[in-house]
């Protein structure tokens, strides 16, 4: 009988030790999100950048007003493989940075460490700034307004989700490189900002 | 039936064959887990980013040889699949029914419900004997990477928009693996009891052990290097093809669960019906 008390307290805490281990890798990769209203400041490692406002495009629509985005390579965009159905665009203003630097290529380097990718599992990524864009962007003096532009990639999508996107009530998160921290935002929809 | 089937299934465990096979199963996942931590936790290791919230981490799908694309293990598991579900019981079954063990049981207990007692202890460890490595191997992997959604960008797996449960793969990562256990449980099962079919027909144990493997490599390979069958998919209804989570071929739930069907059709009147009308083994 004590034999076979002892056997079960062993396992019990074997199955604990395990639990616990994958618990703890689990979490190790799992940061906090971070809701961003538009006006408000998102703290990256070496920067600090205020959101202006997140706008959602149909791809038609996008193009309309970003005309010189259709000059840019289709994978670019959208991978042909994952139906590309809307465009995600944020309006930033870096605030602080620790050096500036004259050349776009900074601004481009800047802009894939800022959003990296969605984390929803639902949606894929694809960050473009236009070249025009990033030399304006590096012109101005003091505060650096940047626009990155994600292809929300839909094939993931069930018809009543894409559906929902439609309908102004969705919530996005991005993944910020290199320090990692989930930024959860709302989306406009042409005419103006929804929570 | 319940005292046939516990009979059945006791005497299952004190099997040489189901010893062989779980051992195997343990080996293989462990192997395959050592393997999968050296491709891709240990430069991480190296490099002092392990476990660091800076990283982008590979998640439970990338390290589990269902899903792992990177280790030989995910097709060497399909290729063994079959093996892995007729070992453990249908030897004992074929010597049974040689050596006369069978019909000195029969004479002492009801013919129907012993047929369908081994029918469904064979049925249950097949599909144990299966998923045990894939269990083990998820079980060793969850020790070093995150069960976490994988970010499609990674391009770290082949499903994409048109693939069977994408979107439970992408939400719902432990529910996908779930899913796909539970099929190969069943196919396990299925083919353990497939080989009972050729009972009647085959001398050799080693041979209707083989069966099973042989017809679903032979047809996989057919089907692969035949240009008309190629372009009809009809590797997508092969268990090599559409056993195996990864998905290089679309699961086709309505064929996959007709030709479930049928087998279970074939298996149960080849081993129940049939030998519940005859005298004579």
């Amino acid at each position: 009988m004590r034999n076979k008390c002892w056997k079960w307290m062993a396992a019990m805490l074997i199955i604990l030790v395990y639990v616990g281990r994958v618990i703890y890798v689990t979490r190790a990769y799992t940061p906090e999100v971070n809701r961003v209203q538009p006006g408000e400041y998102i703290q990256l490692e070496d920067c600090r950048v205020c959101l202006d406002s997140v706008e959602l495009y149909t791809t038609e629509s996008f193009f309309e007003q970003y005309p010189a985005c259709r000059e840019l390579s289709t994978y670019d965009l959208a991978r042909p493989t994952m139906q590309t159905a809307y465009m995600l665009v944020c309006n930033l203003t870096v605030q602080e940075e620790k050096e500036l630097e004259n050349e776009s290529a900074y601004w481009m380097e800047y802009a894939l460490n800022l959003g990296y990718e969605f984390f929803f599992a639902d949606f894929d990524a694809t960050l473009l700034l236009t070249e025009e864009e990033a030399v304006d962007a590096n012109s101005e003096e003091g505060a650096k307004p940047l626009r990155l532009v994600y292809g929300i990639q839909t094939g993931y999508l069930s018809e009543k989700r894409k559906n929902a996107l439609g309908d102004e009530e969705l919530t996005l998160q991005l993944q910020t490189y290199p320090k990692r921290q989930y930024i959860e935002l709302g989306c406009m929809n042409h005419s103006g900002y929804h929570d | 039936m319940i005292t046939m089937f516990c009979m059945e299934w006791h005497r299952t465990w004190h099997s040489r064959y189901v010893k062989l096979m779980l051992l195997v199963g343990g080996v293989f996942a462990v192997v395959s887990a050592c393997e999968s931590f050296r491709t891709h936790v240990l430069f991480q290791l190296q490099q002092g980013s392990y476990l660091q919230i800076n990283s982008s981490p590979t998640t439970i799908t990338q390290v589990w040889f269902g899903m792992d694309i990177s280790t030989l293990f995910n097709q060497l598991y399909m290729l063994l699949f079959p093996i892995f579900a007729v070992m453990p019981y249908v030897a004992t079954v074929y010597e049974d029914y040689k050596s006369g063990y069978l019909n000195q049981m029969l004479i002492r207990v009801e013919r129907g419900k012993y047929f369908v007692a081994r029918y469904l202890v064979n049925f249950i460890m097949g599909g144990i004997s299966v998923i045990t490595p894939s269990v083990l191997n998820l079980l060793i992997g969850a020790l070093y990477a995150p069960v976490s959604t994988q970010i499609p960008s990674n391009q770290q797996s082949y499903i994409v928009d048109k693939s069977f449960a994408a979107e439970l793969f992408y939400e719902h990562v432990g529910l996908y693996i779930l899913m796909y256990l539970i099929i190969d449980f069943v196919w396990g099962g299925l083919l353990a009891c497939f080989a009972l079919v050729f009972l009647d027909y085959i001398r050799n144990k080693y041979v209707l052990l083989a069966i099973p493997f042989t017809i679903n490599i032979g047809i996989h390979y057919i089907v692969t290097y035949s240009k008309v069958l190629g372009e009809l998919n009809v590797d997508a209804v092969v268990p090599y093809s559409f056993l195996n989570p990864m998905q290089m071929n679309v699961l086709e739930p309505l064929p996959v669960c007709i030709i479930t069907g049928v087998i279970l059709l074939l298996s149960m009147n080849e081993f129940v019906v049939k030998n519940l009308k005859r005298d004579v083994l």
